[in-house]
């Protein structure tokens, strides 16, 4: 029964990128770039996502997937947040962190972890690289000198639901392959857990998402 | 041992979650109520500086009346009791030198000059001060504007009204008075317009008047550029009325509403 909730909680953790993934499709011809960025994000991110899944019902291991699924979601984020900055930060900045960020990815996959076990070092410098990202939003909208109105503002619901789901799964990002040899049960409440933040980022996006019109 | 070492690793993690999510959760928390506070305070600020700039209008407005008023008053009581002074003394003049040769046609030239100056300062002491409005309140002054203005160029202005002596308060009345000057006059000078319609009506919750002409009009965009247009629509926001100028296929048009306190 408990394995049975467990599941249900973690298949509609999985599939509720799906509630933002359709407004953005629904209001993407009022998007700016950026909330055009964050719509092939999430494009990316279920058919990644999807994949998977149908592994995982398969019994296969989908950790390579997480790989691919880590280099591209961190590739996304970063094209979202240079849209963001583009009148602080240089193109040539962005290239040299995302192509950085790959030949890492690809180095570890390869020669110092394994495609197979959890990508624990890019996805705990991807989640430190996006905490960066969001606090450095909101030093800038604190160093404005118009205020706007910020709940009217997608980017701050989008860099919302990045910065509490990164922050709340970093120790999980580092830990999880050590975690993994630990008792199954544990295991499952930890990635809950995961899974309750997932939601949360995932609602805030759609909030972000849905404001259209200018703060 | 190995229980124990994997308590420890439950504790660390759950705990350490817990704490990350509640303190990202808190920096977003304190952010949006420093943003929410700061839009707050920018807003009042603005509004502030909106009330001002109405003060500072209205005091505008009160003394360039205050100031008509005066030069008119003026222009009647010096220069035209001068100008009537001068006229008199000239039919004493006419009077005790009916024989002199040439004098007579002088003299004639010079009562036309001093009817004539007396007519001027009435004219400028009356557009400074309307007294119909007064004496008699708005529908009457605006009445003789028309009057006034009717068949400049051939214009035809219909004035509609059911207003009694008073509608509104002197203000307002002043205002709706300067407003149809203004219109008018831009009318006669810019529109070629054939017909002006101007109503006026006094209803318990409010004041509705509407201009409108059938001139070449202009684009509605352009409406605040003109110092006039402006004037005009100052005048409205100072006594806290709703301005609306309407698209027309021809023409120029608009409406005004004060609401009755």
């Amino acid at each position: 029964m408990n394995f049975l909730l467990n599941t249900i909680i973690m298949v509609t953790a999985m599939g509720f990128v799906l509630v933002p993934l359709f407004i953005s499709i629904f209001k993407l011809s009022s998007y700016t770039t950026e909330l055009r960025i964050i719509t092939v994000h999430l494009v990316l991110i279920s058919i990644i996502g999807g994949y998977s899944a149908y592994l995982w019902a398969l019994k296969k291991n989908n950790l390579p997937v997480l790989h691919i699924y880590t280099m591209v979601e961190f590739t996304t984020i970063m094209l979202f947040y240079a849209e963001v900055f583009k009148e602080k930060m240089k193109r040539k900045w962005t290239v040299a962190i995302i192509g950085g960020f790959i030949s890492f990815c690809l180095i570890n996959a390869e020669y110092i972890q394994n495609w197979f076990v959890f990508n624990t070092y890019p996805r705990a410098l991807q989640s430190v690289v996006i905490i960066c990202a969001c606090l450095y939003y909101y030093y800038q909208i604190t160093h404005q000198t118009l205020y706007i109105q910020i709940e009217k503002s997608p980017v701050f619901w989008i860099n919302t639901g990045f910065f509490i789901y990164f922050s709340g799964s970093f120790l999980l990002f580092m830990l999880s392959n050590y975690i993994l040899r630990m008792n199954s049960e544990f295991n499952m409440n930890v990635w809950m857990f995961h899974a309750f933040l997932s939601i949360l980022m995932y609602t805030l996006i759609a909030v972000g998402l849905w404001q259209t019109k200018k703060a | 041992m190995a229980d124990e070492k994997s308590i420890d690793v439950y504790f660390f993690l759950f705990a350490g979650m817990m704490a990350m999510f509640v303190l990202s959760a808190a920096v977003v928390t304190l952010f949006f109520m420093y943003q929410k506070k700061f839009f707050k305070q920018q807003v009042q600020l603005k509004e502030a500086e909106a009330e001002y700039q109405l003060k500072l209008l209205h005091n505008n407005i009160e003394k360039i009346e205050e100031e008509r008023r005066r030069v008119a008053k003026d222009l009647h009581d010096e220069v035209g009791s001068i100008f009537s002074t001068l006229g008199m003394k000239i039919i004493q003049f006419e009077k005790k030198n009916q024989d002199s040769n040439g004098g007579l046609e002088l003299i004639k030239e010079s009562k036309l000059l001093v009817d004539k100056g007396i007519m001027s300062v009435r004219r400028i002491s009356h557009n400074m001060i309307p007294n119909e409005l007064e004496m008699f309140g708005i529908a009457a002054a605006i009445e003789e504007l028309c009057f006034q203005f009717e068949g400049t160029d051939g214009l035809e202005v219909n004035f509609e009204s059911d207003v009694p002596d008073n509608c509104g308060n002197g203000e307002i009345e002043l205002a709706l008075y300067r407003i149809t000057q203004e219109l008018i006059s831009n009318t006669v000078k810019h529109a070629q317009a054939e017909h002006v319609d101007i109503s006026l009506f006094c209803k318990p919750e409010g004041i509705t008047y509407s201009y409108a002409d059938d001139g070449k009009g202009f684009a509605i965009e352009s409406v605040h550029r003109g110092l006039g247009m402006h004037n005009i629509t100052n005048r409205v926001q100072m006594n806290g009325g709703q301005i609306e100028y309407h698209k027309m296929e021809r023409g120029f048009g608009l409406s005004i509403f004060f609401i009755n306190n």
